[in-house]
């Protein structure tokens, strides 16, 4: 979508013309379910929570304005603090921004595959600040551009770019022999 | 090492040239990042539930905006002085009906819009449902019955229409027995008296006379096809929602109307539980809402539509009137009757497949004799299969569920539809048998119900079974009390591929579930002949000595 549609469809809702919202949704749906999925695993609470996030956006977008950031960053925003809602409603602890600091935690609900496949990077991705472990989720597995990041998160690309170094250099730091294991005894198993 | 990776490095090397110095190990943890990347499971099923609920929570919030009298609310001003309280109790009753179903707070002010129902379904953990035992495929049996000729609607019309529907409606256990011919038989020789002490005889009872099964058909279930369609571990069993909200909130609007004759105040928690209307012109309608079953069904206003034979006196009359077979329309020329009928009343056919009309009454009409005097059917019905989830709904008997129009071959016009529902479901997962044998063996006995074999049979009719389909089939389960919950679980559907010559068979498909604890649950469940075994009128047997006999007959 282009961003001078987006803006168009902005100001027709600001106008009280909702009808354009369902482009919003076309162009955000999978971008927003994928980026929940990946903080909490779980294919009905992502899904609950996509419809939450997209609820909380028509409720609020006549009064969406540019000076809030872009469109793309506040309604990341709020899929951010709805997982967080989420998860904070569940465990009383204060600072649990995802499934991801919920490692180990044998009570919170996960799609069995996804556990299984995370096994490895987790302990090393729930190491890392939440908005790092962002990044990296973001750009490696939802390739999503620098640009498309920076708007996400309401920053600038340069910031993105540096975070995103400075969190493999740590992965890098943390990861290299448990991985090559890993990669060992996989490839023995073939 | 692939293009990916090489993009994710380049763009590293980009922001930080000394990150180059760590390829190898920047290799292995980009792979195995890559790898690690769970399957997000995107469901294009939800996307298209939530942006209709989106948009339909759009349109509200432009409505609340705007804050404008409504067409409605303009016609209910107006109508409060000229007409009396029940005519505008039904004014509200039926636009606020569809409004707590399209998840409306208030009674809507757009009676010309088209609304949609909120449809969708909402997963549970597993077994939620409970158990499902084999039980409940009879239980679907005789409800499906009993559902049928209630959705069929009220007053005399429905019931002839009833009679000439040509949709093949699953037959509950005692109909299908039915169908066996049975012949009372000719008054046989008076068993040996018994005698009395005093020499008098007394003669056996003639109530100890039984009746004689005369053709007595084996089914053969034959399979021609390949292997079975792959089942996973675990498959979705669904539930549809029968309550409804607008049941409680029109109790509610009820007994706050003050009606003459009786204190509405009197009454505590009151539910609506059905309405009805008429439309009083020429071709109208009779309208039934059911709150119980969350479900809508139209018939004609019987009274309003024009019927011809209606004066007649004498046989002459009648038979002048009679239909012939070339009135019946071609097949397309139904369906068009019957799409057109549907999209004028705004019925919602997305979770439909494509309509299929009913010919039952041809494949009899082909065989008969003597075709002057079949009875040519008043109507002809289409059925519109139910899908959910991208599976056909069956009904336990092999037919397909669903959208039922009816169409008046003499008028040309479509008489009614049943089953309107609510399409709002829960679902659960449930293990399922992935064993083919087992799943083979029971198709070849006709299904989970099977079917009784004689020992000594008449006749022996193979009954060949296509390559299956996975389908849902639509159980009734117990609720613990009176109600029956309606489930959809997963079967494999065999198509009878010699249907057309098996006479009156009633089945177009054998289904088979394939939820494991049914298949664990189910006996081996023969059909009873009315009476004991007899193998010729010739041998009438004493009511006592009904085993001994059946073990000498064989």
């Amino acid at each position: 979508m282009e961003q001078s549609e987006q803006l168009n469809v902005l100001e027709q809702c600001r106008q009280g013309d909702l009808s354009g919202f369902g482009r919003l949704y076309d162009f955000y749906i999978k971008k927003i379910y994928s980026f929940i999925y990946f903080k909490t695993h779980h294919k009905e609470t992502a899904e609950d929570l996509t419809s939450k996030t997209f609820l909380k956006a028509l409720n609020g977008i006549s009064s969406f304005s540019s000076m809030q950031g872009s469109f793309s960053s506040w309604l990341y925003a709020i899929a951010r603090n709805t997982v967080i809602d989420h998860y904070r409603t569940k465990k009383i602890e204060a600072d649990i921004d995802d499934i991801w600091d919920l490692a180990g935690d044998e009570d919170v609900m996960r799609d069995l595959d996804a556990a299984q496949k995370i096994r490895i990077v987790e302990q090393y991705l729930a190491k890392l600040p939440a908005r790092q472990r962002e990044i990296v989720v973001m750009r490696v597995w939802q390739e999503m551009s620098y640009q498309e990041i920076a708007e996400a998160l309401g920053q600038s690309e340069a910031s993105c770019k540096m975070m995103y170094s400075r969190t493999m250099k740590v992965l890098r730091a943390e990861m290299p022999l448990a991985v090559f294991i890993a990669m060992v005894i996989g490839v023995m198993k073939i | 090492m692939n293009d990916k990776i090489k993009q994710i490095l380049s763009d590293l090397y980009a922001i930080d040239g000394e990150l180059a110095q760590h390829e190898k190990e920047l290799i292995a943890i980009v792979e195995k990042l890559l790898e690690s990347k769970p399957d997000v499971k995107f469901d294009d099923r939800f996307v298209e539930r939530l942006k209709t609920e989106l948009l339909q929570q759009a349109e509200l919030l432009e409505a609340k905006k705007q804050a404008k009298p409504s067409s409605f609310t303009i016609i209910l001003e107006r109508m409060a002085y000229v007409v009396g309280g029940a005519t505008l109790c039904a004014l509200i009753i039926v636009p606020a009906v569809i409004s707590y179903q399209g998840g409306w707070s208030s009674v809507p002010g757009t009676g010309s819009k088209n609304l949609a129902f909120n449809s969708g379904v909402s997963r549970l953990e597993a077994g939620a449902f409970g158990k499902f035992s084999s039980g409940d495929m009879n239980n679907s049996a005789n409800n499906s019955a009993a559902n049928n000729s209630l959705a069929a609607g009220v007053g005399n019309n429905q019931a002839k229409m009833a009679a000439n529907n040509s949709v093949v409606t699953p037959v509950a256990r005692e109909v299908k027995e039915a169908a066996v011919e049975t012949r009372l038989v000719a008054p046989a020789p008076v068993p040996a008296p018994m005698v009395l002490e005093d020499g008098v005889e007394e003669p056996v009872a003639d109530k100890m006379m039984m009746p004689f099964i005369e053709e007595r058909i084996n089914y053969n279930y034959v399979y021609e096809g390949a292997d079975l369609p792959v089942v996973e571990d675990k498959m979705t069993v669904y539930k549809r929602n029968k309550k409804s909200q607008a049941a409680n909130d029109l109790g509610q609007a009820i007994s706050g109307i003050d009606f003459d004759l009786i204190k509405m105040n009197k009454f505590r928690d009151i539910q609506m539980t059905n309405f009805s209307f008429v439309e009083d012109r020429e071709f109208g309608y009779s309208v039934y809402f059911d709150l119980q079953e969350n479900v809508i069904s139209m018939s004609s206003n019987w009274m309003r539509w024009p019927r011809p034979d209606a004066d007649c006196r004498d046989e002459k009359c009648f038979e002048s009137y009679r239909l012939k077979a070339e009135d019946v329309p071609a097949d397309n020329e139904v369906i068009a009757i019957a799409d057109k009928f549907l999209s004028d009343y705004g019925i919602d056919v997305a979770s439909y497949g494509a309509g299929e009309v009913q010919n039952e009454w041809r494949i009899m009409y082909a065989k008969e004799a003597n075709k002057e005097d079949f009875y040519i059917p008043e109507s002809v019905s289409v059925i519109y299969p139910l899908k959910v989830d991208d599976k056909i709904v069956f009904e336990n008997w092999g037919n397909m569920d669903g959208l039922v129009v009816d169409v008046d071959i003499r008028n040309k016009k479509a008489s009614g539809v049943r089953n309107i529902y609510v399409h709002s479901f829960q679902s659960s997962d449930y293990e399922a048998e992935t064993d083919n044998e087992r799943i083979m063996k029971i198709a070849k006995q006709g299904g989970l119900y099977g079917d009784y074999k004689f020992e000594d049979p008449t006749k022996t009719i193979d009954v060949r079974l296509g390559e299956p389909v996975l389908g849902l089939v639509k159980i009734w389960k117990s609720d613990g009390g009176y109600a029956g919950e309606e489930f959809y679980v997963p079967a494999y559907v065999f198509p009878i591929l010699n249907k057309d010559d098996l006479g009156y068979f009633g089945r177009s498909n054998i289904t088979v579930p394939v939820i494991k604890e049914m298949l664990d649950d189910a006996q081996a469940e023969q059909i009873q002949p009315y009476m004991p075994i007899l193998r010729s009128s010739e041998e009438p047997v004493i009511l006592e000595d009904v085993e001994e006999a059946a073990i000498i007959n064989q």
